[in-house]
């Protein structure tokens, strides 16, 4: 063996990596060749650089928040059913509609006004955003089942200005990309959904929807999401609609190369 | 080709004909009192009109030349006249109800219609092979709710109220309409001619594999959304793109957020292979 | 009855526990917990010297573990929840890139040697060599020399093969040599 390829064996020898036979040639090698020796040297005081890092621990807080997270699972665990009840304020918000409609008109107006002449009530203003947030947020499900689909969309792009929506959003605009009867509203709230990538409920309904939505927009609109999430567990549902003879060859193409980006 | 054109000619008087032997029956009217919203639902080419009067009524369908100039032929013309036949055998069905596994036809007309609240539902209770076409003339403020089934496709012509309409494989047309409007189709085109835009709620049209072209007043104020995943979007308006911070890329589906006369109400137009027009009037 | 279960947990080997948690028993996840927590935070440690984001990333890979519990259908464990660890990794990355308040991770990442420069001179020169490579790189060698992770695992972890895995190590140490020695 010349140099060279000693020189490609030496981590591995370091290692114990090779065979026996092979070990004992790289020994005799390293004892009579002084470049060869160098090089080991060298390699074995950085690997001894690598094992005298000391190992850091992590802070009380870790183990803390793991637990409690563990105990929240278990808990879930007990209550199998999620109920998507409706919540309970549904009557009086569509009363209170349209007050809460034109309150956040004046307001919205308002903020426009002062925010665009001088930026100094910031603070107020942000209080009074965060009023404004509540507003739109039960006027967001108070719309939500409005018999008028374009309402209903409205509702659902509500929630474009809402940077941490309530649960109880995300369940609604869950359940109008999956259930509601208008195409476009199911598309909407998809869109609308795909904002919060973070949220594993979201994530879950997207993985469900794949396997349970016929419309090829909306396929596609749950592909492209998924896909970007790189969420691991859309990769079965996604070869299912491959295999499918009802599904139109440009969502088999959009499946393919989502594959491919996921794996 | 002369022959062609005379048959042609033959069977429009001949359906001419039917169509005024027949009109008596085929025509049905109700008042629409206390109803702001109809709800349609058939498998059939639906075409809507505006009427003049707060009333609904059925007949069949009538073409207009209109309907050359804007439909590729998802109608089949001229050939149909199924009520020729279908006088010859009234002898038979004499003192006999039609009975269908949809519903109780409570029009004479083979509709079933019920009130609901303020919704008028109408469901045809004839499939997409037994009703040839149907034509509907509603108040130009009526909301209207239209679903055309597996095969049906819709015209809507000169109404101010929100319109809803969904066909999966037939194309929908909508002329002298001001919104909000919301219509879906899988394999459809969708063609709509706006006479203004309504600012009040949004306005959605999407297509999976069809062509999206729409045409509006040039100064429509509106906040646009135009989404086209594998087709190419077209428009003659001059767009103003938004502030970068208000641009937004979902996955890598292919959007344009522009704003019309510096913005109004939301338009949202979709498809997912098709083109996407947008045309100044 | 429960010292029972929980001594025969311990015996388990990473893959019995993993597949226990998929099949619904959440108490042997405490065990995973205490087996991995150190090592992930180690793992992210190298990468970023930033506690605070370490252990939350460590927290979000053991979150997305009870999670998805039910995706794990056997195999090396090792790789399985590196592959999570990685992913979390790229979703802070990346998310540390979009938002402007947060552009700390990326300086973190470049300038992590800053913090502890002066505790160990052979220390502070193996992360400054560290410190010369891409994020890619500086996770293969972790993985490899640190972590202590074998090429064909590690192959499995990244998504490459282990020739390949094996060859890129091999020229990142040659690399960090050369950096090394001269700032010795």
């Amino acid at each position: 063996m010349d140099c060279k390829h000693i020189e490609h064996q030496i981590v591995d020898y370091i290692d114990r990596q090779l065979s026996a036979e092979d070990m004992l040639i790289i020994e005799q090698h390293i004892a009579s060749c002084r470049h060869c020796k160098a090089v080991y040297d060298d390699t074995k005081a950085l690997f001894s650089a690598f094992e005298n890092v000391p190992e850091a621990s992590p802070s009380d807080d870790l183990r803390t928040g793991f637990y409690n997270l563990l105990e929240e699972e278990k808990q879930l665990l007990n209550v199998k059913v999620v109920s998507l009840s409706k919540p309970d304020k549904t009557v009086p918000w569509k009363q209170a509609f349209q007050v809460a409609a034109s309150i956040v008109l004046l307001l919205g107006g308002y903020f426009l006004g002062s925010y665009n002449s001088e930026q100094t009530a910031h603070q107020e203003i942000s209080e009074l955003q965060q009023e404004t947030m509540k507003l739109r947020e039960g006027m967001m499900l108070a719309m939500i089942e409005n018999q008028s689909p374009s309402k209903r969309i409205q509702a659902v792009n509500f929630t474009e200005s809402f940077a941490k929506p309530d649960i109880k959003i995300l369940e609604a605009l869950i359940e109008r990309m999956q259930y509601d009867g208008n195409m476009n509203v199911r598309l909407a709230a998809a869109e609308a959904l795909s904002e919060f990538p973070k949220s594993t409920l979201v994530k879950e309904a997207f993985i469900e929807a794949l396997s349970t939505q016929k419309d090829p927009s909306l396929q596609i609109a749950i592909i492209q999401f998924l896909v970007k999430i790189q969420e691991k567990r859309a990769i079965a549902p996604m070869q299912q609609l491959l295999e499918h003879e009802d599904t139109p060859d440009f969502v088999k193409a959009q499946v393919n190369s989502g594959i491919s980006e996921i794996i | 080709m002369k022959q062609i054109k005379r048959t042609g000619i033959i069977l429009n008087f001949i359906a001419l004909l039917c169509f005024m032997s027949s009109k008596a029956q085929d025509d049905y009217t109700k008042s629409l009192n206390g109803v702001t919203k109809v709800h349609i639902e058939t498998g059939t080419y639906v075409k809507i009109i505006a009427g003049t009067t707060n009333e609904l009524k059925l007949t069949k369908y009538v073409y207009d030349n209109d309907d050359h100039d804007h439909d590729n032929c998802d109608h089949e013309h001229h050939v149909e006249c199924d009520d020729c036949e279908h006088n010859n055998k009234d002898d038979r069905s004499k003192g006999l109800k039609a009975v269908y596994s949809g519903g109780v036809d409570n029009t004479g007309f083979g509709m079933m219609i019920e009130q609901e609240g303020a919704v008028l539902r109408i469901k045809d209770l004839k499939s997409n092979f037994q009703r040839r076409g149907l034509q509907i003339v509603l108040p130009k403020t009526m909301d209207i709710h239209l679903d055309c089934g597996n095969l049906g496709s819709a015209i809507i012509k000169g109404f101010s109220s929100e319109i809803e309409v969904n066909t999966n494989i037939g194309r929908i047309v909508l002329k002298d309409v001001t919104g909000p409007i919301t219509a879906h189709t899988s394999t459809g085109t969708i063609d709509v001619d706006f006479s203004s835009v309504s600012q009040s709620s949004p306005i959605t049209l999407s297509s999976s594999t069809g062509i999206v072209d729409v045409s509006l007043p040039s100064n429509t104020k509106a906040d646009l959304e135009l989404h086209s995943t594998m087709g190419t979007i077209y428009t003659d308006f001059e767009l103003q793109k938004p502030s970068k911070d208000g641009m937004k890329v979902v996955g890598a589906t292919r959007k344009i957020e522009a704003k019309l006369n510096n913005g109004g109400v939301k338009i949202v137009l979709r498809s997912s292979t098709g083109n996407v027009y947008l045309r100044k009037q | 009855m429960l010292n029972n279960q929980q001594l025969e947990l311990k015996k388990l080997t990473d893959e019995e526990l993993m597949l226990d948690v998929s099949r619904g028993n959440l108490d042997a996840m405490a065990h995973i917990f205490e087996r991995y927590n150190k090592r992930l935070y180690n793992f992210y440690f190298q990468m970023i010297r930033d506690k605070a984001i370490c252990e939350d990333m460590t927290q979000t890979v053991f979150y997305k573990v009870i999670r998805y519990r039910t995706s794990y259908k056997g195999g090396q464990f090792v790789s399985w929840i590196f592959k999570i660890a990685r992913n979390v990794f790229s979703d802070q990355y990346q998310k540390s890139k979009k938002t402007s308040n947060n552009e700390n991770l990326e300086r973190v990442v470049s300038t992590s040697t800053e913090n502890k420069i002066d505790r160990n001179d052979d220390l502070a020169h193996l992360q400054n060599a560290l410190n010369t490579l891409s994020i890619e790189e500086r996770e293969l060698i972790v993985l490899n020399r640190i972590q202590g992770i074998k090429y064909a695992k590690i192959a499995d972890i990244v998504g490459s093969s282990e020739g390949a895995v094996k060859v890129k190590v091999h020229r990142i140490i040659k690399k960090l040599k050369t950096v090394y020695l001269e700032t010795i």
